[in-house]
């Protein structure tokens, strides 16, 4: 498949109650060559945006939170898209959200009963990390037995991929997938391994169901994890199932920055996102909860690595397509005051979950912003005219008829 | 230049608050290798704004043992000429991955200021809170404004404020090998400090060759520092007898230099007991002794050796050498010797001497090549293999360019 063939129209969820994990989809899908993908948040859902998709992904996350952020109309909209030919796909809080695993379900997306199999009224023992290893559901837990790569295979190829709460499924034969397979020497047990063994081994890691004239791609393990390549693989042929349908390449708002401003804007950010990635990188054993979900300090600095890693490639791009460059630095710079804060805050012994869901916000936006201005630019090269806006913009307009500034 | 160094090296012109990155050009580098080399043809470049030249060896910042150094070039108050010190320990290394592999700093500023080198980012940042404090104050206040223990300082103290030759440029709480009263430069310029954090990385052209030969220049180098650290790292000879023994009893532990085999620098405690390993209350319970041979000065002088602890840390505090003033601390006991270094900080001028690299190490044939290569001398002069032939074949396999031993030499 070559790049062009990869123009199915993805929209990733990054909105309320979104994890990290959604930045694995962004590096391997541009590793893959999906580079027609765009950031979706609760407001963009219910104002019916996903209309214009091939597909939606729901990633990693709280889905307490994300079913709070959508609220009935987000979720309405979504159950719309699939129903009308959407691919929908959902990966650990997005298959938790869109199953009825139990006879009371919470009103989420709910698409299809799918009991799980680490639902339980009274769940085994922890053996570590018993602040993240159980989520209370209505009347009984979701406990998570293990974390980390195991293996999961189609009945054909078997191949490692992560675990971080996803769930076993029970589902009928023809919807399964991927089932669990077994565990590695680097599957971390936050249960007793028998126990383990039997909540995991041999159910559904992977499921697909029709669902109106759209469809459902729902998996436990993290396929998009980008250390994972034969997991990336799998989802790859996932992805290459999706017919495009949708209205083409989307031409975002943007200004283009070149020469000098581009050189000043990439320096602003850098400039604060560097102070804030040395002020991460000195935080030790900081952990905050956010919703239902445990938030620990190495994922800020996750974030900021990759952000930081995403502005090195901006620096070789010739031209940046950039939706609002000043809010960008805004937020940059707010970022870092967050975390000076932050370091003060929790020196003192203080509490600092306020500073810390601000700062975890921010992050996700500032990380948007520059995505979007990578995947804009390199979707240049699929503009009707083929043409380079970096290489003729005069008279006030790039041939992509962006506004240079 | 694509490998072994960072793209652009920094020239920074304090009167103007300006900094400008300059690229690295490959031929640049081919004619000058790196550390001392490189540095004197950036300050024979830049030599109407007097500069201080801040650099790093083409193996600072690697995996070739002992690449922790950076070497501060500038014409010396002491010698009279252009003369290089080194910047141990983990500022040389830091320099390197703050993204700048040289800093040429010109001219001065018109008030007190320091330079804040962060991912490719150049701050210059108002240091007048800062004058008139001491080392350590100037380290921990730098560290809380920017947010991280692990910032490298080269700073000064009230010695280099009042332009001493004396004065030295400190690493961190610490000093380290700068003999050349560069930290009069520093005051000269109105230049507290320069801080730097270093995130970044290298590339290596053949990186598995590069590994590879590392890792049995590593072997060599074991071999030839059997079981030494710390108090080896001194010539007794002409010291008193009992004065190994004095700092035997204060000996705490005993630290290395980035990616430096050889521990060299040792902690002495001598406010709580030094067979205490955990962190404890006491807020300044010792010195570290990055600096063996300026100790051996001052035990030479007879500094008493149970003194010679909180001669340093006081000596280190304002800003002074060590070597410099032992003299002047002769035959004073542990009152005294304190007392004075309260008026050294205020005058004093340091003994001139001869000499192109700091006698901070032993001096030995490996020295130039050492401090071009960005090697710690104190390693170089202790192990034969890191040796110019070495260098230069190091060299060529990390940036895929020719290099022989003669470009190991100034």
């Amino acid at each position: 498949m070559d790049s062009i063939a990869r123009s199915q129209k993805i929209g990733i969820y990054i909105g309320m109650g979104a994890s990290y994990s959604w930045i694995w989809f962004v590096k391997t899908f541009d590793a893959l060559g999906f580079h027609n993908v765009y950031f979706i948040d609760e407001n963009d859902v219910c104002e019916g945006v996903l209309l214009h998709f091939d597909c939606f992904i729901l990633p990693g996350g709280d889905p307490f939170q994300v079913a709070e952020g959508l609220e009935t109309d987000g979720l309405a909209a979504i159950r719309r898209f699939v129903e009308e030919g959407g691919t929908y796909i959902g990966v650990c809080a997005g298959t938790y959200l869109s199953i009825i695993f139990h006879d009371d379900p919470l009103p989420w997306l709910n698409f299809e009963k799918v009991p799980v199999n680490n639902f339980s009224l009274d769940p085994p023992e922890a053996i570590r990390m018993k602040y993240k290893y159980l989520v209370s559901y209505q009347d009984g837990y979701v406990y998570h037995p293990v974390r980390g790569p195991l293996r999961v295979t189609d009945g054909t190829i078997s191949f490692s991929a992560p675990l971080y709460g996803g769930p076993p499924m029970i589902a009928p034969r023809e919807y399964i997938m991927l089932e669990y397979e077994g565990f590695e020497d680097k599957t971390l047990y936050l249960i007793e391994e028998d126990k383990a063994f039997e909540t995991m081994i041999g159910y559904a890691a992977g499921i697909h169901i029709p669902v109106g004239a759209g469809q459902l791609y729902l998996f436990g393990p993290h396929c998009e994890h980008p250390q994972y390549p034969q997991a990336n693989n799998y989802l790859n042929d996932v992805l290459a199932r999706i017919t495009p349908q949708s209205d083409g390449p989307g031409r975002t708002a943007t200004d283009i920055l070149h020469g000098e401003k581009k050189k000043r804007f990439l320096t602003s950010v850098k400039r604060e996102l560097s102070s804030a990635r040395i002020i991460a990188s000195g935080m030790t054993d900081l952990r905050w909860k956010i919703g239902e979900k445990i938030w620990e300090d190495e994922k800020i600095t996750y974030f900021l690595t990759e952000t930081w890693k995403t502005i090195k490639q901006l620096q070789k791009h010739e031209c940046l397509p950039v939706k609002d460059p000043s809010t960008l630095i805004s937020m940059a710079r707010r970022i870092h005051v967050l975390l000076s804060d932050i370091r003060t805050l929790s020196k003192e012994g203080r509490d600092t979950n306020t500073e810390a869901a601000e700062l975890i916000d921010l992050t996700k936006l500032l990380s948007k912003g520059l995505f979007d201005c990578y995947f804009n630019y390199k979707r240049r090269s699929w503009m009707p005219d083929g043409k380079d806006c970096g290489r003729d913009y005069s008279g006030g307009k790039c041939l992509c008829m962006h506004t240079v500034r | 230049m694509d490998y072994l160094y960072t793209e652009y090296y920094l020239v920074v012109d304090l009167a103007t608050g300006e900094a400008e990155e300059v690229e690295l050009e490959e031929e640049f580098v081919q004619e000058n290798v790196g550390g001392a080399k490189l540095n004197m043809a950036l300050y024979e470049e830049h030599k109407d704004g007097e500069p201080i030249v801040l650099g790093t060896g083409p193996f600072t910042s690697t995996l070739v043992p002992g690449g922790c150094l950076g070497v501060i070039t500038a014409k010396s108050p002491v010698t009279g000429d252009v003369a290089h010190a080194p910047i141990t320990w983990n500022a040389g290394a830091e320099l390197k991955l703050s993204g700048y592999s040289f800093v040429v700093i010109k001219n001065k500023a018109d008030n007190p200021t320091y330079l804040w080198l962060h991912d490719e980012i150049a701050d210059f940042v108002d240091a007048s809170a800062l004058w008139g404090k001491d080392v350590w104050e100037t380290v921990d206040v730098i560290r809380d404004e920017q947010g991280e223990d692990r910032i490298q300082l080269l700073s000064i103290g009230k010695a280099g404020e009042n332009k001493l030759s004396t004065a030295q440029v400190m690493n961190n709480y610490w000093g380290d090998g700068d003999r050349f009263g560069f930290g009069a430069l520093f005051g000269e310029k109105n230049l507290k400090a320069v801080a730097v954090r270093g995130m970044g990385e290298l590339d290596i052209d053949d990186a598995e060759a590069f590994i590879e030969k590392t890792e049995e220049l590593l072997g060599k180098v074991k071999s030839a520092l059997p079981g030494q650290s710390g108090l080896d790292a001194i010539d007794f000879a002409d010291i008193p007898d009992d004065a190994k023994a004095a700092l035997k009893s204060q000996l705490h532990r005993v630290e290395a230099d980035f990616n430096n085999p050889f521990a060299y620098k040792f902690f002495l405690k001598y406010r709580e007991d030094p067979s205490v390993m955990k962190s404890t209350d006491v807020e300044e319970p010792g010195v570290l002794i990055s600096d063996p041979m300026g100790l051996a000065a001052l035990l030479k002088a007879g500094v008493p050796a149970d003194a010679v602890g909180e001669v340093f840390e006081k000596a280190f505090k304002l800003g002074l050498n060590p070597a410099a003033v032992a003299s002047k601390l002769s035959g004073k006991d542990k009152d005294a010797a304190l007392a004075e270094l309260d008026s050294l900080a205020e005058s004093s001028e340091a003994e001139k001497f001869e000499a192109t690299f700091s006698p901070f190490a032993p001096s030995s044939d490996r020295m130039e090549a050492a401090y071009i290569a960005g090697i710690c001398p104190v390693l170089a002069s202790k192990v034969e293999a890191l040796n110019a032939e070495m260098f230069a074949e190091l060299m060529s396999i990390g940036t895929g360019m020719d290099f022989d031993a003669d470009a190991f030499k100034m």
